[in-house]
């Protein structure tokens, strides 16, 4: 199995399958949903082989693959996992097969729905698993496209044209100042054209931010770092770039929201870890008070919007706005913990929020409504749905034994590191007020979750929904792995945090 | 002689059509644009085959094969017979965009309509070529003359004949700054050579040729020799479609047959680079200080992308909107031609972006050229509900789009990513121009999706499914494959590119 180009073949196998797709007659819908789900479930069992054949406790890339490409101007076909990377490659296809389980039901244009959640699929693990800059910027916009469609196309009318070009031009706007700093880095890695690269880990070791200041460009490295900076936050999102979210999320059908905040936002944050610390080290350390700043905002305003939130899909996503500021607070700390929790945090939001969007299309494919306040009392007639409900809500609010408690409490303890430099970690944020205030998000969490619960599933039933059907079988299999991982990683986080931890050591070495 | 192949094929071509325009009617009309599809497809496997060896023997080599009387006024260098290759290329796709046209649409003398494109490719052809002022000047004219009467073909038509028209006036005024431009230019140097010129205009040894002559040398920084250059700007700035120039634009592709229009938006305007490349790129480019024309097209360059992206987005009519997206591609590439200080970059990129721009845009045309034969109208409505009529065309509309806006896997990412690497050259520094001109994309997006929008978001009134025609269908699926297949080739076609653009200093 050494031979075997394991990492080609989960980016390449969703693409193929929607190529086999393409060819199934329109008329075959059923056809159509059992060659996609099995597409994704044969790259998620790649996955899990790929995870099982990694050795634990190496910090460097792992079944690496490198091509030569296009040496002209330095680039390759160059693919790898670590520590970071991989449980979000193993996220993706989990998710998104979730998700196109749950899809069963569409039946407005089947085949083209299957066929871009395959292609979004692809450019995301391509994005996890490149090391090539370019690779990974082809990678990065190629997942915007799909996305557009599904938004527009199968979202809620009328206003998810409005939201689906938003979010198109948003993240697009991104991603073009993350090319000009990409490229400005690149003109700094060599003399010459085929001596430059757009290779990650090259590009690390030539520090191209030297390059610049020795080329009399002061300000230069700095801009690009926001460049990148301002690409990456707004795919998180983080404030003040996550305007596009919620417009987003309302108005995309279930799957689309399923896979837009469980996987397409982990984008951003991976991004953020993989190039942010290594690329621009002393960038890093003059801007991280700065990004914690912005962080914090995000957990806390996010909390208190989705406090406010008569709509419960835009309540769950300003949720993700919320704890997505942990991923980021985690990576402006530095520390080990930080980036430990960061990476956690992102692997527990992606099984969370899947959750809680798929929860709130399940309410809405009976009801036709997102508002909270038309519900209630729903505890009575649909006990299952009620307690997978709580148990997600609890996971999301950070119940110890759920997988968000850990999370959040690395994150939480890399952030007091940072600000006090117990640990022997440099204080780069500076003050322990970043964690003290963190804190105060979790609360606000458990203050809008508990409250959702309470609006929702208790008090007097409304007279609308007395004949409300429970979940079907076909429900509850989307929602118990999603539901055993939570539970499993919040009893026994050993195995995924040893084995993130040499690569976060290894990342945070750029900066600490 | 060898070399001038692609001009021989287009020259015949072109009589051989006029030939058959006496005759022919309808379908045969139909046949003959396939036939002369085929033999520019051959002419361009020839042109290619021929280019690898031209590249192979390098420059002086090439260009010691070419009797002496061709060589005073063609160049026979590998940069030229690439873009007399691409004009071939081009005038095969617009043989196949225009079938149905011809066949059903054009009722007088429609072989003649394939002449005109032939001629109007011989044309971009001799530009390239061009190596001297008065051969630069024809060819463009014969580009020009002949592209006023595509706009016209249908005479019945106030508004085809209101676009011949207003091309015409606009084109005559630019060719006669242009021509005073060169004439201040000849007065001043006393040649016409573009080999002497460069030598002779800013600092630099005389060429041999130039001694003969008696050439008069003078400095870049005179007066009347920027009033010179500044007036070719100009008169190249009205062919490219150059803000302030651009206002013909919109008009003309509006008003002109479809065809007429899909084939106007690329070849004057890959004509139109080729002879900023040659006049302004190769010959008023002094090694040593600075470049005369460099700061207006700069300014100029940034207004472009700005006002074209901009002023697209109010449009309803796509093919004013793709008037308009064609004015800001313009802009786009004047980012490399402005950072002509990257030796290795900025040719190359000129190069790279024509071959997408020429890709695409006729791929866009033709899917508007496609539902423009069926459904006679160009406005944006005519579009709602596509993607269920025929989602070839849906498809093909969101690939095209793509690469318009640069975005990746396209062959419009890739010129837009070479246009902005030469722009953050570090002998360039032009940051802030690679900034207006990715804002620029973010822009283009809007418009080049709100079509998709159309598409595939809002239910059409008519439902029935369309056939798209033979011609159009290929000319969307040779278009397609090649936007496509650009990204997996790149390594090849940046060899390519940086093959054909070295010919600093050889030529």
């Amino acid at each position: 199995m050494a031979e075997f180009p394991i990492l080609s073949a989960l980016v390449f196998l969703p693409l193929i399958g929607a190529v086999v797709v393409l060819f199934i007659p329109r008329e075959r819908a059923d056809a159509v949903k059992s060659a996609s789900l099995a597409t994704v479930a044969a790259s998620l069992g790649l996955a899990a082989m790929a995870w099982a054949s990694m050795g634990l406790g190496t910090a460097g890339m792992q079944l690496e693959e490198k091509a030569s490409w296009i040496p002209q101007i330095g680039i390759s076909y160059h693919l790898g996992v670590d520590g970071i990377s991989m449980p979000l490659v193993f996220l993706t296809p989990l998710v998104t097969l979730l998700a196109l389980m749950y899809s069963w039901i569409v039946e407005d244009r089947v085949k083209e729905y299957f066929v871009f959640f395959l292609i979004l699929q692809s450019a995301m693990t391509g994005v996890f698993v490149a090391l090539d800059m370019f690779l990974f910027y082809i990678f990065w916009e190629v997942s915007l496209v799909p996305m557009y469609f599904l938004i527009g196309v199968w979202g809620h009318k009328p206003r998810c044209e409005y939201a689906a070009i938003k979010f198109f031009l948003y993240t697009l706007a991104g991603s073009v100042l993350m090319l000009l700093a990409l490229i400005a880095c690149w003109w700094y890695s060599g003399p010459t054209l085929g001596q430059r690269t757009f290779d990650l880990l090259e590009l690390a070791e030539r520090q191209p931010t030297l390059g610049m200041s020795a080329a009399g460009l002061a300000t230069l490295p700095m801009l690009c770092f926001w460049g990148f900076f301002i690409g990456f936050a707004i795919k998180v999102p983080c404030f003040p770039f996550h305007t596009w979210l919620p417009d987003a999320h309302v108005e995309a059908p279930t799957a689309g929201s399923v896979v837009l905040a469980g996987l397409l936002l982990k984008l951003g944050g991976y991004a953020m870890i993989r190039i942010l610390p290594t690329l621009f080290p002393t960038q890093f350390k003059e801007a991280a008070v700065t990004v914690g700043i912005l962080a914090l905002i995000s957990i806390i305003y996010g909390s208190l919007v989705a406090m406010a939130q008569p709509n419960l899909k835009k309540l769950i996503a300003y949720s993700s706005i919320g704890h997505m500021g942990f991923v980021t607070l985690g990576i402006a700390s530095g520390t080990v913990e930080g980036i430990q929790g960061a990476v956690f945090q992102m692997f527990s939001h992606g099984l969370l929020t899947s959750a809680l969007f798929l929860l709130a299309g399940i309410l809405y494919e009976r009801a036709h409504t997102y508002e909270i306040d038309r519900y209630g009392g729903l505890g009575q007639i649909v006990p299952v749905y009620c307690g997978i409900f709580v148990f997600i809500a609890m996971g999301s609010l950070g119940l110890p034994s759920m997988s968000g408690f850990v999370a959040e409490l690395w994150v939480l303890i890399g952030t007091y590191n940072a600000g006090t430099g117990v640990g022997g970690s440099t204080a780069l944020l500076g003050t322990p007020w970043f964690a003290y205030l963190a804190v105060g998000g979790i609360l606000l969490a458990a203050a809008y979750l508990l409250w959702t619960v309470q609006r929702v599933l208790m008090g007097d039933l409304k007279p609308d929904w007395a004949a409300m059907k429970d979940m079907t079988r076909l429900e509850v299999a989307c929602l118990a792995p999603l539901m055993a991982g939570t539970l499993w990683l919040g009893c026994y986080p050993g195995p995924l945090l040893a084995f993130i931890l040499p690569s976060a050591k290894a990342i945070s070495q750029w900066v600490i | 002689m060898l070399f001038l192949f692609p001009e021989l094929i287009l020259c015949g071509l072109g009589l051989g059509a006029t030939v058959a325009a006496l005759f022919c009617r309808g379908r045969g009309a139909g046949r003959w644009a396939l036939y002369g599809f085929f033999v520019c497809l051959a002419g361009v496997v020839t042109g290619l085959c021929l280019l690898a060896y031209a590249i192979d023997l390098g420059p002086e080599a090439t260009g010691q094969l070419t009797p002496e009387f061709i060589a005073r006024t063609f160049a026979v260098d590998p940069l030229s017979l690439f873009f007399s290759t691409l004009a071939l290329a081009v005038c095969g796709l617009a043989m196949l965009f225009s079938m149905e046209f011809v066949e059903e649409v054009l009722e007088e003398h429609p072989a003649e309509f394939l002449a005109l494109i032939a001629f109007a490719s011989l044309g971009i052809a001799c530009v390239a070529r061009s190596r001297d002022l008065i051969t630069l000047f024809f060819s463009l004219e014969l580009v020009s003359i002949s592209g006023y009467l595509l706009s016209g073909m249908l005479r019945r038509e106030p508004r085809s004949l209101e676009a011949a028209l207003k091309y015409f006036l606009i084109g005559a005024v630019s060719s006669a700054i242009m021509l005073f431009g060169m004439s201040l230019i000849y007065g001043l140097t006393g040649a016409t050579d573009l080999r002497v010129l460069r030598d002779a205009v800013g600092e630099g040894h005389l060429h041999a040729v130039g001694q003969l002559a008696g050439v008069r040398m003078v400095s870049s920084q005179d007066p009347m020799v920027i009033t010179g250059i500044l007036c070719i700007v100009v008169g190249l700035g009205f062919k490219i479609a150059m803000v302030p120039f651009h206002m013909w634009c919109p008009d003309v592709y509006e008003g002109a047959p479809t065809p007429a229009t899909a084939f106007l938006s690329v070849g004057p305007k890959a004509a139109g680079f080729v002879a900023i490349v040659r006049l302004l790129m190769l010959t008023f480019a002094p090694s040593s200080g600075p470049v005369p024309w460099a700061q207006p097209v700069l300014w100029l360059c940034a207004l472009t992308m700005t006002l074209g992206n901009v002023v697209a987005c109010r449009q309803t009519n796509l093919k004013r909107m793709l008037a308009y997206s064609s004015i800001a591609h313009s802009g786009y590439i004047l980012i490399a031609v402005v950072s002509l200080g990257s030796a290795d970059l900025a040719l190359p990129a000129i190069v790279m972006y024509l071959i997408a721009y020429v890709l695409m845009n006729v791929g866009a045309f033709s899917v508007v050229i496609a539902l423009s034969n069926i459904e006679g109208r160009e406005d944006i409505h005519a579009y709602n509900g596509l993607s269920k009529r025929s989602p070839y065309l849906a498809y093909a509309w969101v690939i095209f789009a793509m690469s318009l806006a640069g975005v990746p896997p396209t062959a419009g990412f890739l010129g837009k990513l070479y246009v902005f690497m030469a722009a953050l050259d570090d002998r360039v520094r032009l940051y802030w121009l690679a900034v207006v001109g990715v804002a620029n994309a973010v822009i283009s997006v809007w418009y080049y999706f709100r079509v998709a929008r159309h598409m595939f978001f809002v239910e059409g009134v008519r439902t029935e499914p369309i056939r798209v025609g033979r011609g159009a269908g290929w000319a969307i699926g040779l278009s397609l494959a090649g936007t496509l297949v650009l990204v997996p080739l790149f390594p090849w076609l940046i060899s390519f590119a940086t093959s054909a653009a070295q010919v600093l200093g050889a030529w």
